[in-house]
């Protein structure tokens, strides 16, 4: 569908383009203003499945909203494929929208109760100023394309278990041939086996329709097993972009690597090593960010410059872009095998 | 649930709510068979006033020598006819404005809801009448006066349901495929808000039936010689120490009119939203009805 | 800050009487012509008009109208060139004892049918003061104050059917007066007092908070009548203040039931004889009773819960 050549080469050039993106709220009552998003700049290629963590607050979904353009832009520039998307108005902005489609988190609230999988799936083709000619038969190729099959087409949402409903809702983003697929956190409020399932689906879907994918969750063990490659976000700002696998196995940023710490490890507790937790405190109100390296009021490896400066997002040696002033020195410790 | 399914649900489930249900349909039916039902016209003057009940007139008579049943049957036909108007104006006026308050937001919505509020600041009968002097007396004018009273707290009503539906997921995702505002609120908005609207007319129903009574019972509504309920009682007011029945049949038909739309009105609510049902079931707490359940029937084998 | 408050009231009550006066001026007709009578010339009705403020833009007429209402001059009847501000002040203090009666009735008998539903919730007691409530809720209170007359006054001769007497004047009289017109007017009022009050205080009666007094052996009367009724308090007071406005309403008609010449009898004459002025009239000053009770309403929410502040 998408993103292929006849070749089955990618087009050259990246996909997505963000270029230090600021999106902010203005606070109730108070007169400052909330920057959820300070300064963010990635790239996403085609046919690549990025992700995107962070904890709450830490800005991943304000950033998904942005490229969506369902939340306002303050500054910066967003560009799908040669196109700005952040500064389409008006009828541009609706014909465009069809390139970038999205998976929300709560899978229900995503569906219109009262009408069924196949009013659902079909909404989107009747947006566009050409609907296709055979409508039912693309609904049916989408709904098994998600792995389920054309008895739900004439269910109600309320009928499915969530699991179903957010395919329902990946097979309605997908109507319109999506050049990237947005998923904000669109597994974390399914059961753990589900989420198998709709991993499973969107890297099947990367591999037939070349897709790229921009996943944000705050579980970097689903990140890891799903995304080609992965940014950390922490109160607004990228701590560290890598490789999934060099993410894991030998991250560069200290906020990277008491994410990996504290992950659940899967084995009984006789054979776990003890160890110091990595990472202290509270995450800092985003309304008042530390001064300098946002992240030095609970690493552990905080020293003067921390505070003075701030760190930039920069190359490093291995591929990776890290915002640390240290990141050569210091040697981190990453997932245990 | 689909359309079906909640009407069936609505007026069979309970046993208030077909008792209900039953008699509106034969009030209904009599109301517009009325011709065929009463066998005297109610404007005709053609008895002794004030026989009692005989096999002649099923209700006896009125002061001017009119059959009580025909014009209890033909006075159903206006306050239903005035009842339906009344609610149709009001939701005709108030979901529009109750709509584009909640859907635009800010100062529209802000003007607007100051205006419904000024219109909220006068007791209802009191601007009924006031509307009914600016247009003239009967039916239709007083019914409009009606409509026009109870607009606003529909409008309210259905204004905090579009603020509340405007939040919702699937509304940003339709605007996330580039759906135009005007689908949204077609598609998604309305059908979603409206409920409790819905059931608020219901209970209006009543309520007007109660207005157009009122109305009529102080000259303002159905004006001479035709019947309501108001009129006759406003004639049996006049003769109620010749004939103290004479208050009896039109006061019953509006109480009972009133508590059949009332309990419709309880049943509707409780079918659209069981969690707030008000239903006081005694002794009979261990049959609760339990709440619908998204339970996936026959998952397919190939899903999770 | 209460200053604060009332001055925000302002603009509503402006607005109000904004809106009643524009519907006025939908009313066909000319006041002038009536006036200057038959075989009125031209030049006649012209000066009439004149003499009214006929001749002048709507807003004029408004703000002009506006600087005597605030002065007290509403002014006069088309009909009986009566002050119009007279009228009120003859007819509103007779409606008001009406309407207070009537919140009496409906106060008394609805707090005590709420308390023992409430506390007898789901049982027979409970059952049978539903089924009542409903159906008091669903008569026209006129239809009653009808009944209460044909019962207690034609026929057994306890209470007058009509008439009344000021509580300034003569209360033994006057009370005999008021008993039955409160009581077909504040009937609907207690229906909804008692199904509101049932509903708060059966939440209340199953907080923790009062399931630590009980522990602490209080009795259950004085817990239910000292303590959840004063958690009730808040709502209580917001329904007692709907009801006014209901109330205010009701008394139209009931005082033709009873042929009381209150404000009621006084706009429904004025509505039947096109008498505009008089209804303008009216309806101001009832918007700004209403107004008011609101104000007081909210006012009691803040002494009463600091919360709210």
């Amino acid at each position: 569908m998408t993103g292929l050549l006849q070749d089955g080469a990618m087009p050259a050039g990246p996909l997505l383009s963000v270029d230090a993106l600021c999106v902010q709220f203005d606070l109730p009552g108070a007169k400052a203003t909330l920057k959820a998003v300070d300064g963010v700049s990635f790239e996403i290629g085609r046919g690549e499945i990025f992700g995107l963590i962070g904890e709450s607050g830490s800005g991943k979904s304000s950033v998904a909203r942005a490229i969506m353009r369902l939340a306002p832009i303050a500054a910066g520039a967003i560009t799908l494929a040669g196109t700005r998307l952040d500064q389409l108005q008006g009828r541009e902005l609706r014909r465009h929208r069809r390139r970038v489609q999205m998976v929300f988190q709560d899978s229900s609230d995503s569906l219109d109760p009262r009408m069924t999988v196949r009013q659902a799936i079909a909404e989107p083709l009747r947006m566009q100023d050409a609907p296709p000619a055979d409508a039912g038969g693309l609904v049916a190729s989408l709904i098994q394309r998600v792995g389920l099959d054309e008895s739900h087409l004439d269910r109600k949402p309320h009928t499915l278990s969530g699991g179903q409903k957010q395919r329902v809702n990946i097979a309605r983003a997908l109507a319109l041939s999506p050049e990237l697929l947005v998923c904000d956190e669109a597994v974390s409020a399914l059961d753990v086996s589900v989420q198998a399932g709709i991993i499973n689906l969107l890297l099947s879907l990367q591999q037939e329709l070349g897709i790229s994918v921009l996943f944000i969750s705050h579980d970097l063990g689903v990140v890891a097993h799903l995304a080609d490659r992965v940014g950390v976000m922490y109160l607004g700002r990228l701590a560290e972009v890598a490789s999934a696998e060099a993410l894991t196995s030998r991250p560069r940023h200290p906020y990277t690597e008491a994410l990996l710490a504290a992950e659940p490890e899967p084995r009984p507790s006789t054979h776990r090593a003890a160890r110091p937790p990595l990472i202290a405190g509270e995450v800092p109100s985003a309304a008042n960010p530390p001064s300098g390296c946002r992240f030095r009021t609970r690493c552990r490896y905080v020293r003067e410059r921390c505070a003075a400066e701030q760190p930039p997002l920069r190359p490093v040696d291995g591929g990776g872009l890290v915002a640390c002033h240290f990141a050569e020195e210091l040697v981190l410790e990453g997932r245990r095998a | 649930m689909s359309g079906g399914g909640v009407l069936r649900n609505w007026l069979l489930s309970d046993g208030r709510s077909r008792l209900a249900a039953s008699f509106l349909l034969a009030v209904a039916i009599l109301a517009i068979a009325a011709p065929l039902v009463a066998r005297y016209s109610p404007t005709a003057q053609n008895a002794m006033p004030f026989t009692g009940i005989s096999w002649d007139h099923w209700l006896g008579t009125d002061d001017l020598g009119r059959d009580v049943w025909a014009r209890l049957v033909y006075g159903a036909r206006a306050s239903l006819l005035a009842a339906f108007i009344a609610v149709g104006i009001a939701v005709g006026i108030g979901v529009p404005i109750g709509l584009v308050a909640g859907f635009r937001g800010g100062w529209v919505d802000a003007v607007l809801m100051r205006i419904v509020d000024t219109f909220l600041s006068f007791p209802g009968i009191i601007l009924a009448i006031a509307i009914t002097a600016v247009l003239g007396s009967g039916l239709m004018n007083a019914m409009v006066a009606v409509g026009i009273v109870f607009s606003p707290s529909i409008a309210r009503l259905m204004r905090g349901q579009v603020l509340v539906t405007r939040e919702r997921g699937y509304v940003e995702a339709a605007v996330s495929f580039g759906s135009p505002s005007w689908w949204i609120v077609v598609r998604h908005i309305v059908p979603n808000a409206i409920q409790p609207v819905v059931i608020q007319a219901t209970f209006m129903l009543g309520l007007a039936v109660l207005a157009e009574a009122s109305l009529s019972f102080v000259g303002l509504g159905v004006q001479y010689p035709n019947p309501s309920f108001g009129v006759m009682l406003r004639s049996a007011a006049q003769f109620t120490s010749l004939n103290p029945g004479g208050v009896y049949p039109p006061g019953l038909a509006i109480a009972l009119l009133v508590l059949a739309f009332n309990a419709l009105g309880d049943s509707l609510r409780d079918v659209l939203s069981p969690a707030t049902s008000t239903r006081r079931r005694i002794g009979r707490r261990a049959n609760r009805r339990p709440a619908p359940n998204p339970e996936p029937n026959g998952a397919s084998p190939r899903d999770n | 800050m209460l200053l604060g408050r009332l001055a925000a009231l302002v603009p509503t009550v402006l607005l109000a009487s904004f809106v009643v006066f524009m519907l006025i001026q939908l009313a066909p007709g000319d006041p002038s012509i009536t006036l200057a009578g038959e075989n009125a010339t031209a030049e006649r009705i012209e000066e009439i008009r004149r003499s009214l403020g006929l001749d002048r833009s709507l807003i004029e007429q408004y703000l002009t109208w506006l600087s005597h209402a605030v002065r007290g001059d509403l002014g006069k009847s088309i009909i009986t060139q009566e002050s119009i501000a007279a009228a009120i002040g003859r007819t509103l203090p007779i409606t008001l004892q009406l309407v207070f009666g009537a919140l009496v009735v409906a106060i008394v008998f609805g707090v005590i049918a709420g308390v023992a539903s409430a506390r007898r919730a789901d049982t027979a007691t409970d059952a049978v003061i539903a089924s009542v409530s409903s159906a008091g809720a669903a008569m026209p209170s006129f239809w009653l104050g009808l009944v209460l007359v044909s019962i207690f006054a034609l026929g057994l001769d306890w209470l007058p059917a009509t008439g009344f007497v000021s509580l300034a004047a003569d209360p033994v009289r006057a009370l005999r007066h008021l008993v039955l017109p409160s009581v077909a007017l504040g009937a609907v009022g207690a229906a909804e007092i008692a199904r509101q009050l049932r509903g708060v205080l059966i939440e209340i009666l199953a907080s923790d908070y009062i399931r630590t007094l009980r522990a602490k052996g209080l009795s259950e009367s004085r817990i239910v009548w000292i303590h959840a009724l004063r958690g009730a308090a808040v709502p209580l007071v917001t329904i007692i203040g709907l009801q006014v406005s209901r109330l205010l309403g009701a008394t139209v008609v009931v005082e033709a039931v009873f042929g009381i010449q209150g404000i009621g009898t006084l706009v429904v004459s004025a509505a039947n004889n096109r008498d505009y002025y008089v209804v303008e009239g009216v309806v101001v000053v009832m918007a700004l009773i209403v107004i008011l009770v609101n104000f007081a309403v909210d006012v009691s929410y803040r002494i009463s819960d600091p919360r709210i502040r």
